[in-house]
This record gives C-alpha cells, sequence and structure tokens, in this order.
C-alpha cells in the first residue's frame, strides 16, 4: 500500500513539474519574441533563459505540496470517493472499515493509469503554451513600427513586388557598346548602369502575368514603351547619349527605379615631343623639320595627320597655302597609345628666307557616326633671311646702308649648296665648271670688299698712299659721323709694330704734303672708307674667308669650301653690327603734365550726362526645392495638390542637380516618389522618407551668402522727444 | 514661572488669599500659647500660598511652531521618513505623492504657515511661487543637480546668410548627444560625462521656421528658430571715375536686391548715373533730403574733396544726426591734408609693407587680399571691422553722432569675384556695410529660447510706438497679450503668455509686425527647467530679505503638572505641620 502513496505522490510530482514548465515556456516564449522585437540579437536568449528560470521556480513554488493537498486533489475524482486520505495513511493507524476503502481507492488507483487523475492541468498549461506560442510567433513576424532615427535607413533595393499582385519576376539588362569601341556585351540584373557613349541599353522584363503595359520613364523626359515579346515578356531598348535617372512602370505602378551613367567617348589626347614650338632654319637647304607625337584615345585612334601651312612674302603681299599629310602611327606604346612621326622637307615646298611654316598636329577617332577631334598647338617654323636688315624703333638715327654686293655672298652659299644637292645629277665637268663659276664668283666679292681696304692697289708694306690720302681725307671731313668715328679712334690705343717711327714734326716737309690735306681726291676708291680699324680687321678676317673660299671652290671641292663661305657671311654680318653707331636718342621729351589743371578741362559740351535705371534681380533656379523645405517642415499630415505639385518640380529639380554632381542621394528620388504616393492614397505619410527628402533638398541648396543689412537702432522715445524740444532747427 | 490665570483672576486670588492668611493668623494669634507662633504663622503663609499658586495653575511656556517642508520634487523614501521622524516638519509637496499632502502652489504655504520657515527640498521652485514667498524665511536645501541639457542658448530668428549657434552644457553621463535640424542629423558628440560644454553652428538653407532639436540618447527635445530675410539697404555711391570694384560690387548688390544709386564722374561736369532697384532721381547736388532716402554713402576722398562746402555740410549733418554711414574709398594723401575733410578722417595710419594677407573678423578668415601699405592705430573713438594676418587693424569705423564713417585698406576686393570666391566677397561687404549702414528702428519681438506650454512666456517689445498692441495668434485664434512699459526704457514693453499647447504661435505687434516662437511640451526640456528653478530659489534665498513680523514664533501654554504637584506637597507639609503642632 505505501507503493500507492508513493506512486500517486510521483505522480503528481511529474504533473506539477510539467505542468511548471509548460507555463514557464509559455511565459519565456512571449518574453523571448517581445525581446526579439525590441532588442534582438543575444539578448533575446538571455531574457527568455531568465523568465524561463524565473517562472518555473514560481509555478513550482506555488503549487502546495502535502499529502492532504494532494488527497484533495484526488477527491475530485469521485472514484475515490472522497476517501483518497486514507492512502497517505498507514493500515495500524485504520479501522478495519477504513482500511477496507482504503484497499479499495488503492486497488483502484492501480488499476488507472496515475497520470489521468493530474492530466487536466497539464492539458491546460499545454493549451497556454500553444496559445503564446502562436502570439510570440506573430509578434516576432509582425514588421518593425517606424521610428525617427538620426541614422538614414539603409537604402532601398529596388522594389519588385507592388500591389496588385503585379511582379516583375525578372529582370535582365544587356549593355551593347557601340561597335567601334570594341568592347564585348554585358549583361546585369542591377538596374544601376554604366554604359559607353551611344551604348545600346536593352531590358528584359518578366511580369507574372500578361497584359501589362510597361514603360521606361528617363529624367530627361523620354518614355519608352516596352513591346511584349513572349509570354509575360517584355523587351525595351534605348541608346545611351547621356547620363539619367528612370523608372519602369506598368500603368501607374511603379515596378523600379535605376540609373545610367553614361561615360563619354572622350576626344583623343595628342602630345607633340618634337618640334620645338619655333624652330628657325638659316639655309633652305638644310631645313628640315623633325615632327614626333604620341596619340591616344579611350577606344581607337581612326586617323592622324599633319597640317601645314606655308605663308610666303611680306608686308601685304603675303600668300597662304595649306597642305595635310597624313601621319602613319608607327609605334603602339605599352598603354595603347601610338607614337607618330616625319620630316618635313621645307625646301621641297619652295620656302624663300623669311617664309614661314605652320605646322599642328590632328587627330580623329573612331567614334561614330561623327568622330571626336583633337589638335595640338601650332608649331611654327621660319626660314631667317639674314640679309633683312630689321628696323628698330629704338634707333634714332638711320644705320648705315650696306652695299648690295652682301647678297652676293649669300648668293653664293645658296648656289654652292645647290651645287652639293644637285652633284649627283651632274657630271664630272660641269660640276667643276660651276664649281668654278663660283669660285670666280667669291673671288669678284672678294675684290669688291677688299676694295676698301685697297688690298689690290697695294704695292709696298705699311700705309699706302691711298691709305694716306683717305687718313687725310678722313682728318679733314666735315662729316659729322666721320668726325666721331675720329673721336673714337683717337681715343684707341695705338698699336706698336715695333719699329720707331719718326714723329710727324721731325719729317722733313714738302711742298706737297703742305697742300695734300687741303685737296679733294676724288678718284680713289680706298678714300671713300670711313670705316674704323676694328671694322677693317674684321673685314680682312671676311677676306681671308673669302680666299679659303675661292681655293675649295676653284679645286672642285664646295663642301669643303661651305663652311668658309658661312663664315665669311658671318663676319660680314657681324661686320653690320660694328659698323652701327649708338647714339643718344634726341627726340622731343614733352615737358609733365599738370594733371589737376589739365584734366578734365577739355571741351565736352556736346556729351552730355547718361541716366540708366534698371530692376535687377538674381533669378532662383531652386526656389522650388525651397518651396518643397517648407512644405516637409510644416509637417502636414495632409498635402494638398499644390504641395504635391511643388513636391514634383523640386523632384525634377533635385534629379538634374543630382546629375550634374553626382548621385548622392539617388534614395531621396525613391523616397519622394513614396511619400508622393503615400500623399495621394491619403497613407500616413512616412517619416524616415521625409527625413531622406530634406537631407536631400537641403544639401541640394547652396550656402546663402551673408548680405549686408542695417543694425537695430536703440529707440528712446524720451531722448527723441528730448531733441526734437531742444533743436532750434526743428 | 507663569500661571493660566492672568489680570484680574490673580488680584482676586491674591486678596483672597491675603484674608485667608490673615484669618489663620488671627487665630493663631489669639491662641493663649504663644509658643511656635512664628513657626505656625510661616506653616499656614506656605499653605495659603501653595495653595493660592496651585489655584492660580502654575503654566509651562514653549515654542511649538513647526518648519514648514516644501517639496519641489519628488524625495527617497528615505528622505521622507527622516523628515518625518525628527517632528519638526510639516511635509507638504507641489506633486502628486501618495505619501505627502499635495499643494496647488506655495501660496498655501504662505497663507497657512504665515509665520513658519520654509525649507524648500528638491530642485527648487517656479518664479511665480518665490514671489509669493518674498519676505519669509526660506531656506534650500538642495538635492544633486540635475542631468540632463542644465543649459541652452539659441537665436530665437537669425537673418539668412548668417551662421546660428546653438550652445549649453549637458550634465552626466550620455552616450551621445545629436544635433538635427528640421529632423535632419547635422552635428553630434558622443561619450559625454560629467559637465560638457557643447555649441553646434549651422547656416540655415532658407527662410521660414525651422524645428531644431537636441536627442541626448533616447529623449529628444525640440525648440525653434526662425530665419528671417534681410531687409535690403539703399546705397549711395560716388565716385570720381570708373572701377572694377564698383562694377562688381553693384552687380553683386542689384542682383540681391539692394537699391543702388551710383553717380561717377565721366567728363567735367559730366556723370553717369545709375539707378538699380530705384527710381531716376536727382542725386546733386547733395542735400538732406537726397541723404535722408540712402542707409550708406560710399564715397572716394576725390569725390569728397571736390563736393561743395553746402554738400559737405549735408553730408556731414546727415551722418550725425539721422545716422548715415559713409564708407570712405580710394584715399590719398590729399584727402589726409585736407582740414575741410577732417570729420571724415579721424584716423591715424601707420606705414607698413604693401602685402597680401588673409583678413578675419568675428569667426570668419578670409582668402589673401592686397592691402595699402598702412595699417590703422586703434586710437581711442576708432573701432575696428577687420585685421590683417598679424593682428593689424586693416577696416575700422569712427563713431560720428549717430552715424559712423569708415575705412578699409583691402583693394580690389573684385578679385574674389573673378576667382570665384563670391562667399568671400559678399560675407567681407556685409561686414563693412553692415557696420556703418543706418540703424533702423525696428519693432523687435524677443521671446525666449524655451517656451513651455501652459508656462508662462515672457514677451519683450521694443517698439517706437507709444501704444503699442501686441496680440497672439494660436490655432486660428487670437489672443490680445496685455502690455507694462519699462520704467526706465521707454521703448521696451513686457507681456506674458499661456501657450495652451505645443506648435508654432504668431505674435503680432500693432498689427503689421511678425514674429514666431515655438511652444514645447509640457514635459519637454525637464532637466532644464529644474536647473532653471534651482538657480532661481538658490538666487532668491540668497537676495532674500526676511520681513520682522511681531510674532516671530507662536508659543504654546502647558500646565506645569510637576511644579503643582511639589505645591500641592508644601501644602500638604504644611497643614501636618500645623495638624502636628497643635498635638505637640
Amino acid at each position: 500500500m505505501d507503493n500507492v502513496s508513493q506512486l500517486a505522490k510521483s505522480a503528481w510530482r511529474k504533473a506539477r513539474l510539467l505542468s511548471a514548465l509548460l507555463k514557464s515556456l509559455a511565459i519565456a516564449s512571449l518574453v523571448g519574441s517581445i525581446a526579439l522585437k525590441t532588442l534582438g540579437g543575444m539578448d533575446t536568449w538571455i531574457l527568455s533563459a531568465v523568465a524561463l528560470a524565473t517562472f518555473l521556480a514560481l509555478f513550482w513554488n506555488q503549487t502546495p505540496t502535502t499529502e492532504l493537498a494532494l488527497a484533495r486533489r484526488l477527491n475530485r475524482f469521485p472514484e475515490f470517493e472522497h476517501s483518497a486520505e486514507l492512502l497517505f495513511k498507514s493500515p495500524d493507524e485504520l479501522s478495519f472499515l477504513a482500511n477496507l476503502q482504503r484497499r479499495k481507492i488503492a486497488s483502484l488507483f492501480q488499476r488507472e493509469n496515475p497520470k489521468k487523475f493530474f492530466a487536466k492541468e497539464t492539458r491546460q498549461a499545454a493549451l497556454a503554451l500553444i496559445a503564446t506560442l502562436v502570439a510570440s510567433f506573430a509578434i516576432a513576424v509582425a514588421p518593425r513600427s517606424e521610428s525617427a532615427s538620426f541614422e538614414s535607413p539603409p537604402p532601398k533595393p529596388p522594389s519588385v513586388a507592388r500591389e496588385d499582385g503585379l511582379r516583375v519576376e525578372k529582370i535582365d539588362v544587356q549593355i551593347l557598346p557601340p561597335p567601334y569601341a570594341r568592347k564585348p556585351k554585358r549583361a546585369q540584373s542591377s538596374l544601376n548602369l554604366v554604359a559607353e557613349e551611344n551604348a545600346k541599353i536593352v531590358w528584359t522584363a518578366t511580369l507574372d502575368r500578361d497584359g501589362a503595359k510597361l514603360f521606361l520613364t528617363t529624367s530627361s523626359g523620354d518614355s519608352i514603351a516596352f513591346k511584349r515579346e513572349g509570354e509575360r515578356t517584355y523587351r525595351a531598348e534605348w541608346i545611351a547619349k547621356e547620363s539619367a535617372l528612370y523608372e519602369l512602370r506598368a500603368d501607374s505602378i511603379l515596378l523600379g527605379e535605376g540609373t545610367i551613367e553614361t561615360r563619354k567617348d572622350l576626344p583623343p589626347t595628342i602630345s607633340a615631343l618634337a618640334p620645338t614650338e619655333r624652330s628657325e632654319f638659316s639655309s633652305i637647304d638644310s631645313a628640315t623639320l623633325f615632327v614626333k607625337a604620341v596619340v591616344s584615345d579611350d577606344y581607337g585612334v581612326a586617323r592622324t595627320r599633319l597640317v601645314v601651312t606655308s605663308a610666303k612674302g611680306k608686308g601685304e603681299s603675303v600668300k597662304f597655302k595649306s597642305d595635310t599629310i597624313d601621319l602613319a602611327p608607327k609605334v603602339k606604346l605599352q598603354n595603347g597609345a601610338w607614337l607618330c612621326e616625319t620630316r618635313l622637307d621645307l625646301n621641297a615646298r619652295q620656302l624663300a628666307p623669311g617664309d614661314e611654316l605652320y605646322v599642328f598636329i590632328e587627330a580623329e577617332d573612331n567614334r561614330e557616326p561623327k568622330p571626336n577631334l583633337a589638335r595640338s598647338e601650332t608649331f611654327v617654323a621660319k626660314i631667317l633671311d639674314s640679309i633683312q636688315i630689321a628696323s628698330s624703333e629704338k634707333i634714332a638715327m638711320p644705320l648705315l646702308r650696306l652695299p648690295a654686293h652682301f647678297r652676293s655672298q649669300r648668293q653664293i652659299i645658296i648656289d654652292t649648296e645647290k651645287l652639293i644637292a644637285e652633284r649627283r645629277a651632274l657630271d664630272a665637268s660641269a660640276f667643276r665648271a660651276r664649281s668654278e663659276n663660283l669660285g670666280i664668283d667669291q673671288k669678284l666679292l672678294r675684290l669688291r670688299y677688299g676694295k676698301f681696304l685697297g688690298e689690290e692697289l697695294a704695292t709696298s708694306v705699311g700705309e699706302s698712299e691711298n691709305e694716306r690720302l683717305a687718313k687725310t681725307m678722313r682728318d679733314t671731313s666735315s662729316n659729322p659721323i666721320v668726325k666721331l668715328q675720329n673721336k673714337a679712334r683717337a681715343r684707341m690705343p695705338k698699336i706698336e709694330d715695333g719699329h720707331e717711327h719718326p714723329s710727324e714734326s721731325q719729317k722733313p716737309q714738302s711742298v706737297e704734303s703742305l697742300i695734300e690735306p687741303f685737296k679733294h681726291r676724288h678718284d680713289i676708291p680706298e678714300a671713300a672708307t670711313f670705316f674704323s680699324e676694328p671694322v677693317k680687321r674684321k673685314l680682312k678676317a671676311a677676306l681671308a674667308e673669302m680666299w679659303e673660299a675661292e681655293k675649295f671652290l676653284r679645286l672642285a671641292e664646295p663642301e669643303r669650301a661651305l663652311p668658309f663661305e658661312l663664315q665669311a657671311l658671318q663676319r660680314l654680318k657681324e661686320l653690320q653690327q660694328e659698323a652701327r653707331l649708338y647714339v643718344e636718342k634726341s627726340g622731343f621729351e614733352p615737358p609733365p603734365i599738370d594733371e589737376a589743371k589739365e584734366r578734365l578741362s577739355g571741351e565736352n559740351a556736346e556729351i552730355q550726362s547718361v541716366q540708366l535705371a534698371q530692376t535687377r534681380r538674381a533669378i532662383d533656379t531652386l526656389a522650388v526645392i525651397k518651396r518643397a523645405l517648407t512644405i516637409l517642415a510644416s509637417e502636414k499630415n495632409e498635402l494638398s495638390d499644390d504641395d504635391l505639385q511643388t513636391l514634383e518640380d523640386a523632384g525634377k529639380t533635385l534629379a538634374r542637380r543630382l546629375l550634374e554632381r553626382g548621385l548622392k542621394h539617388l534614395a531621396a528620388l525613391r523616397s519622394l516618389r513614396e511619400l508622393i504616393n503615400d500623399a495621394k492614397a491619403k497613407r500616413p505619410l512616412s517619416q524616415s522618407a521625409t527625413i531622406e527628402l530634406r537631407r536631400a533638398f537641403a544639401d541640394a541648396l547652396p550656402s546663402p551668402f551673408r548680405l549686408p543689412s542695417s543694425q537695430n537702432a536703440r529707440v528712446s522715445l524720451a531722448g527723441k522727444r528730448y531733441f526734437e524740444t531742444f533743436d532750434p532747427k526743428r | 514661572m507663569s500661571f493660566q490665570a492672568e489680570g484680574f483672576q490673580t488680584t482676586i486670588a491674591l486678596a483672597l488669599s491675603a484674608l485667608l492668611w490673615l484669618t489663620f493668623a488671627v487665630q493663631e494669634w489669639r491662641r493663649s500659647s504663644r509658643k511656635r507662633l512664628w513657626l505656625r504663622l510661616a506653616l499656614s503663609l506656605v499653605a495659603v500660598a501653595s495653595l493660592l499658586l496651585i489655584g492660580l495653575e502654575p503654566t509651562r511656556v514653549s515654542s511649538t511652531q513647526k518648519k514648514v517642508a516644501l517639496l519641489s520634487d519628488s524625495l527617497s523614501s528615505k528622505l521622507l521618513d527622516s523628515l518625518a521622524q525628527t517632528g519638526e516638519f510639516e511635509t507638504l509637496a507641489l506633486f502628486d505623492d501618495a505619501r505627502v499632502e499635495r499643494i496647488q502652489d506655495a501660496g498655501f504655504v504662505a497663507r497657512n504657515f504665515p509665520t513658519s520657515e520654509i525649507c524648500v527640498f528638491g530642485f527648487g521652485l517656479s518664479d511665480a511661487d518665490l514671489t509669493r514667498l518674498c519676505g519669509r524665511k526660506v531656506t534650500f536645501r538642495e538635492i544633486d543637480a540635475p542631468t540632463g541639457i542644465a543649459e541652452l542658448r539659441s537665436p530665437q530668428s537669425i537673418p539668412l546668410g548668417e551662421n546660428a549657434l546653438v550652445s549649453g552644457l549637458v550634465r552626466g553621463a550620455f552616450q551621445r548627444l545629436v544635433f538635427k535640424v528640421d529632423g535632419v542629423a547635422l552635428d553630434s558628440l558622443a561619450k559625454l560625462s560629467g559637465e560638457t560644454r557643447f555649441e553646434f553652428a549651422f547656416k540655415p538653407k532658407r527662410l521660414g521656421k525651422h524645428l531644431l532639436s537636441l536627442a541626448l540618447d533616447e529623449r529628444e527635445e525640440t525648440f525653434g528658430v526662425v530665419v528671417v530675410p534681410i531687409e535690403p539697404l539703399t546705397i549711395l555711391l560716388l565716385e570720381s571715375e570708373p572701377t572694377f570694384e564698383t562694377k562688381r560690387l553693384k552687380n553683386f548688390l542689384a542682383e540681391n536686391g539692394y537699391r543702388l544709386a551710383l553717380q561717377i564722374a565721366v567728363g567735367k561736369e559730366r556723370f553717369r548715373e545709375e539707378f538699380w532697384n530705384l527710381p531716376k532721381q536727382t542725386l546733386r547736388p547733395l542735400s538732406p533730403k537726397t541723404l535722408d532716402k540712402f542707409d550708406l554713402v560710399a564715397i572716394d576722398a576725390k569725390t569728397l574733396l571736390s563736393l561743395a562746402s553746402s554738400e559737405r555740410v549735408a553730408l556731414q549733418r546727415a551722418v550725425v544726426e539721422d545716422g548715415l554711414g559713409v564708407f570712405v574709398t580710394d584715399f590719398d594723401s590729399a584727402f589726409w591734408r585736407e582740414d575741410a575733410l577732417k570729420f571724415f578722417h579721424s584716423f591715424r595710419l601707420r606705414a607698413e609693407s604693401e602685402r597680401e594677407s588673409e583678413l578675419s573678423w568675428e569667426r570668419v578668415r578670409s582668402p589673401t587680399i592686397e592691402l595699402e601699405a598702412y595699417a590703422i592705430e586703434e586710437t581711442f573713438g576708432v573701432q575696428t571691422l577687420m585685421r590683417d594676418a598679424k593682428g593689424n587693424a586693416v577696416a575700422a569705423f569712427a563713431q560720428k553722432g549717430l552715424g559712423r564713417v569708415g575705412i578699409s585698406l583691402a583693394k580690389n576686393t573684385f578679385r574674389w569675384r573673378l576667382e570665384g570666391r563670391r562667399e568671400a566677397h559678399a560675407s567681407h561687404w556685409a561686414r563693412l556695410f553692415s557696420a556703418l549702414a543706418k540703424p533702423q528702428a525696428k519693432t523687435k519681438i524677443e521671446v525666449p529660447t524655451l517656451a513651455i506650454a501652459n508656462a508662462p512666456i515672457d514677451i519683450v517689445l521694443q517698439t517706437a510706438e507709444p501704444s503699442p498692441r501686441l496680440v497672439a495668434r494660436e490655432n486660428s485664434q487670437t489672443i490680445p497679450i496685455p502690455l507694462r512699459q519699462d520704467p526706465l526704457h521707454s521703448a521696451r514693453w513686457r507681456g506674458r503668455f499661456w501657450a495652451r499647447q505645443s506648435g508654432w504661435i504668431e505674435l503680432v505687434a500693432n498689427e503689421r509686425d511678425t514674429a514666431f516662437a515655438f511652444v514645447s511640451d509640457e514635459t519637454s526640456f525637464e532637466s532644464l527647467r529644474k536647473e532653471a528653478r534651482r538657480k532661481a530659489t538658490a538666487n532668491f534665498v540668497k537676495n532674500n530679505v526676511v520681513a520682522q513680523s511681531e510674532a516671530e514664533a507662536t508659543t504654546k501654554r502647558e500646565r506645569d503638572l510637576p511644579l503643582t504637584l511639589w505645591l500641592f506637597v508644601a501644602f500638604a507639609l504644611s497643614m501636618g505641620g500645623l495638624w502636628l503642632e497643635r498635638k505637640l
């Protein structure tokens, strides 16, 4: 019999434990679902465990544990006939009748499943658990309520599930670059695209049902209708010419939004390595212009050419002629650029000394239909004209006019170069003949220059009679230039030749010598020279060079003669410089003007004062965004039609600014759409969308300038009355 | 010793006692035995005296008036218990608390406890409550300073283009303080502890009302600021020759709605006059009537020198009496030497090298600009507007009566516009012209930074109107606000308004001048309001003069039982002695 009481106690204990556990689990699940919603993470588990343990202990303690309580529990069942207490008493304590009853209920208890007597409690706890589990699940899956947070909500992915059951099941975007770009086509599923200029973009959308009219609307105003390709499949194409934002709509339902960033085809870049900006050639025969450049493009260079323009002539009779030469790329460089080079023979272009050649490089890329054009800077090549005398404003007096035969030296050089160039074309005798002729010309030129030095007439060492005469003429000349030269000569140190010369006073003076200075001798060429000693020395050196040149020309070696010819020319040019005399400018020096007296003293009777009146106001292109911000700041629950129109207009302005400045606040445009849809549907406006929009609009506005303003005056009525009373003039 | 009976009762009792003792004395005298007569007389005297005293009811006087513990905020149970245990306090609370009796305001204490000392516990009382306790003895037992936003300074309105500063103090440990404008977070501070000062600057980009908020961890407090447009100035520019500076300045000002009149000499007595946003009018000769229309005259030294004496006098008078501002440009040595222009050159210059330098003023630092080869000496009467990188004054003004005359050593500021630094150019001229322009006597409505619903909002109106009117518009209702003139400043008027609910209210003065104020709800800025109460109460206690009242404290009389008992013992002993003496 003791076994029965033990059994009963055991069964009750188990039932109590199970019931407490079930109830605790019910409460723990409820706590856990709330914690998951609000806190999340580890906190959910901790709180659930704590709740479980707490309530388990609570419920366990609550249940009474005494035998009396157990007996009362069992007595609820009619089978026990209100005599369950007998189970817990010792048979010795009981009367015969009591023992009989005890045996009866004990056998009943043993027959039945003990759990049956405690099932009700367990059942109730189980039902409570099921109910709370359902409630917990509902709480866990319920959408989170929106609350204003200073963190911006994460950007929403393009939505594909919309109202009325219309769904975009799949969307593919293909980008086909233009053929000339020679790039492979690309496919993606994201609606945000990066495309080359003139690339074809193909959208293929698969909807969940047929019959919808699908459109693609861009921020630039284009609207492209999708064409039905198959069952529930629609297709649209667009050529990317500029960046844009676009929306996919089916009737009025927004299915998705995206951006198209168009990468423009840039014109080629040209880096000119040669020539330098300005090139000068002293001789046409050796004038060769070397052109070298590196040309590159983002997709490919189609053509590179050299544009050559020659300018011939002087003054008003300059003639221009343009020519184009194709520059073939020679070497492909590592970065995909091409190295182009060529040589230009200026001589072949029939340029003369003094003429100029203007050269620039043009490159076209392979863009279609219209290629991009780039051009380099212009390079100038000039053939120097050494004979030309530059006139200068700074020199007040005219320069010494050089005789025409100076040009002969240049002509000789030209002819020599020509002869060298034609050497192969001529036979030996003709070559020799021409060379000798050139030698003769050189000699004649030498002789002409030599006349100034009296060379041909020199018969003795030292100063010749001609030289003496020349000197006398020089000393007694009334020409101011000559006088200046004499003075300069007098200042020069005398050249000692190692001989003692009797002084002029010691020499016996003949009658002839006495009257000599007063004679006019016009028949001696040397007497005509006005050159000083340094000039004469240079002239002698030039003559020496001419001697050498003549020698080699006569020997039919024009190549060896040419350097001497050039040297001679150089010396002659130097002589030009030597022959110049620089004197102080003797021009008119105006007296200083007394500005205060003279200014504004002119006749101005016919000049009238001018009066202009204008109204000017800067146009505020962002006024609509400011109005939109004011509407959003007012936190109205309902937006009127005017408010919605303002928001739409502000959205367009914002889109334009985004395209100009970068797509930073793209999510704001989606928020704007969401806000407008909510307002139209009379739903509460989304707080997060409003905040997103406000941020985007505020960022789009420029920072206003501080402007001048007047300060607030302190008003003192008493003070004002005081001054009014005592001011005699009021 | 004092007795309950007073006045005639005592007299009668004394008389009867005297009679009774005489009776005893006569009886004792008549007794044959004169033995121990004096003892008998003494014992009878003691008996009668003690009986008399018992009859007069000896009493003890004590001061039993309790102090009032006025709780402005909830206290801990421990503190309340200790208050109760002392037995000295009558505890009353200004809020609902089951443990303590609730009163409406401090007036209840003032009326019902006219002479008790009042001890304020908590964060302190509001101004209205403190006013009711004037002249009373009040002590303040502070509890810990409130945590949260303890100080807040924010402008009520700012002109467009100006930077606004919101500053204050946070007390306590918090994770984050976020500053938002119209719901958009602009700035924040993290990990605050102890006392943390904060300062947030922002530049509003549009006119109108803005809601600012400070979010301290989870709690967000909102207040408002209104951005008002700048009233454009009317400026007269007089030049002896066209300059690039004037051209750029003119374009910039005209585009922003400023009213400009320019007169540039293009020949002898030949001028080019331009009027921007102004009708054509006669400018010369300068007269008071002409100058009255302008807020500022910018004139170069040559033109100033060429002015007729009457024009010069008119200009001077306009500066001194009407507050006109004059900005002198392009000065040279002739300008400084001319005695007749002494009024306009109150500045002393010090030679410096010609240089390029940044300019600084207030919180602004400009890009570099060319400067003349001088610096302005900061003598008495000269106020500096801008300084160069070395701290030398390069722009200044001198106050002349109601107006100002100013100069600047910066050259060719139009360069900034050409370089795209339009803001620097605008800021520079705003600084100069704002300082010099004629002050305007505008009506100004001042509202405190913090306005709480159902709490008094003190409004100050500054106006030249002799009898101004002020109304508040709330929820399409117009509520007039009575005004009281300030006794010292006749143009200042004070009023008080109670807003019924939170939100924006419009205040309209004289049916034309408008201001807006944002009213926060009653639970807002609790820590700030506690701090305000704390400071106000501490200040009140410090400065309060306690009134001398006749009854410094009410006294309590109670029977002195011990004394009565002793008197009875004395009576009993003396009577027993008399009985015993007869037996002996």
